[in-house]
């Protein structure tokens, strides 16, 4: 099995797991009774003792989204949904058990995050919580997906890459790549990982420069010869998805290419189970779709070839 | 930070075994324990509020920062006290768990940090292969926490 198929095993995984965990939630807080009498939604968020109501619809929304409930005649109704956790007999060992761990950490947050979304058990912010969104990005999954969007962007010795959302690992391991003949640029919006960052790569002497910055406010320099934009375009509005791509391809040098990854929502059918529990973090909008960011990429008029690997990485390529 | 003499004390003939992660042992995979020392290849979860709590409390911190340095060798209680310049009281405290100071909640032991090993009828402290990992991480997120909590 290649790695990009490993890649998306591990994430489709991660898809079905949420949606078990979101019908464990379901159960656990009873929403499913009440909706099972054929309440309507205003009743269910206020029939039931949970005080973060936004949250609660969120959920709602969620169990509609996924199609457990549907909403007719002004009812919420269960229809009966059935859904197959398979595991391929050669997809088994193929199963990363980092993430895992880390996810399960996030499930048991939502029932803190129903008492109140700034519950202290709640760790999802980048800056409050940098050092949970470290140990997130520390994983073997992590691990993984560093890999892979090295190969894919042809990242090595003497390279030139500037990051997007850098996060606090990828400096380190892709300065460690790269070595002292290359430049590795990470652009991140959260002072506190970049704190968490700046600590690893010290004393490395690694070839590594790190900048805090909204990535919205990136200014084209046609520069590099690959940037990454790795689980960052779900903290984007999609309004703002055609102002970044277009920064984001003019900071390439020509022959230079984009590596974007994320779960596409188009590719990873009930995705949206997943992003009932990325939503405890306040900056998570939703995954982007592939087709859409292609085919914003298409309408930009760059001269670029589009690559589709697998189901969670795009490629584009300046001409030379 | 700390004086270098230290009492280097090997355990019993398996020392060489408990210097292999906990991982290795139990599931008898070869990778792993090739990539233990490396960063990513973890299954042993690391709770951020327990590094909080030790990074707020600073005679925890200072014992888990001399068993790192002797590390793999074990050490006795007034030894540790005297490094870390505190009474043997407070260390068996943060150590074991003792009355109201530090309840046996947040001790080193009893988080698994750091294990209690009996020879001759003496007792010796060490730190664990998860307790190594929680002291990488405190080094690494030391200046974020001073800036951030
Ligand atoms: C899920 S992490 C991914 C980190 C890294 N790319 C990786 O794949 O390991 C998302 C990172 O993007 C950063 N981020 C989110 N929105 C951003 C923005 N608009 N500008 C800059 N950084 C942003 C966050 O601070 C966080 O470090």
């Amino acid at each position: 099995m290649g790695e990009i198929s490993v890649l998306d095993s591990n994430i489709e995984h991660m898809v079905r797991m949420a949606i078990l965990h979101i019908i464990q939630l379901g159960t656990k807080h009873g929403v499913f009774k009440v909706i099972s009498r054929g309440a309507t939604q205003r009743e269910v968020l206020d029939s039931l003792d949970i005080p973060n109501k936004k949250l609660l619809l969120e959920f709602l929304n969620t169990l509609k989204a996924i199609g457990i409930v549907e909403e007719r005649d002004g009812r919420l109704k269960l229809n009966g949904f059935s859904y197959r956790l398979d595991v391929p007999k050669n997809h088994y060992e193929a199963l990363l058990p980092g993430w895992v761990a880390v996810l399960e950490e996030i499930y048991r947050m939502v029932d803190y995050a129903f008492i109140t979304p700034t519950h202290p058990h709640v760790l999802m912010d980048f800056d409050k919580d940098a050092d949970f969104w470290d140990i997130r990005m520390n994983t073997d999954f992590a691990a993984l997906y560093r890999e892979v969007i090295a190969k894919t962007g042809g990242i090595g010795q003497g390279s030139s890459v500037l990051d997007l959302g850098c996060g606090s690992v990828s400096p380190y391991e892709f300065g460690k790549r790269i070595g002292y003949d290359g430049l590795y640029v990470g652009v991140d919006y959260s002072p506190a990982i970049l704190e968490i960052a700046r600590a690893r790569v010290e004393g490395e002497s690694l070839p590594v420069e790190l900048k805090e910055l909204d990535l919205k406010l990136l200014r084209p320099v046609n520069e590099y010869q690959t940037t990454v934009m790795s689980f960052i375009f779900e903290y984007l509005k999609p309004e703002d998805y055609r102002r970044v791509l277009r920064r984001a391809l003019g900071t390439l040098r020509p022959g230079g290419s984009l590596i974007i990854l994320e779960p596409f929502r188009d590719n990873f059918r009930h995705i949206e189970a997943l992003e009932f529990f990325e939503k405890l973090n306040k900056d998570f909008k939703r995954f982007p779709a592939m087709s859409e960011v292609a085919s914003l990429i298409a309408d930009e008029g760059f001269d670029a070839s589009i690559k589709r690997l697998g189901r969670s990485l795009l490629k584009v390529t300046l001409k030379p | 930070m700390f004086t270098k003499k230290v009492i280097k004390f090997a355990i019993d003939n398996n020392s060489a075994v408990f210097q292999q992660p906990v991982f290795c042992k139990i599931k008898g995979n070869s990778n792993a324990c090739r990539n233990a020392g490396g960063r990513a290849v973890d299954t042993m979860i690391i709770d951020p509020q327990v590094l909080r709590s030790i990074h707020r409390s600073e005679l925890r911190k200072r014992i888990l920062l001399y068993l790192s340095e002797i590390y793999p060798s074990a050490t006795y209680l007034s030894e540790i006290a005297r490094i870390v310049g505190s009474d043997p009281s407070n260390v068996r405290g943060a150590l074991v768990g003792l009355g109201n100071r530090y309840n046996g909640e947040s001790s080193l032991v009893y988080l698994g940090l750091v294990e209690e090993v009996s020879n001759n009828g003496f007792k010796y402290y060490r730190l664990t292969e998860y307790g190594k990992k929680v002291v990488e991480y405190l080094r690494e997120y030391y200046r974020y926490y001073r800036k951030f909590m």
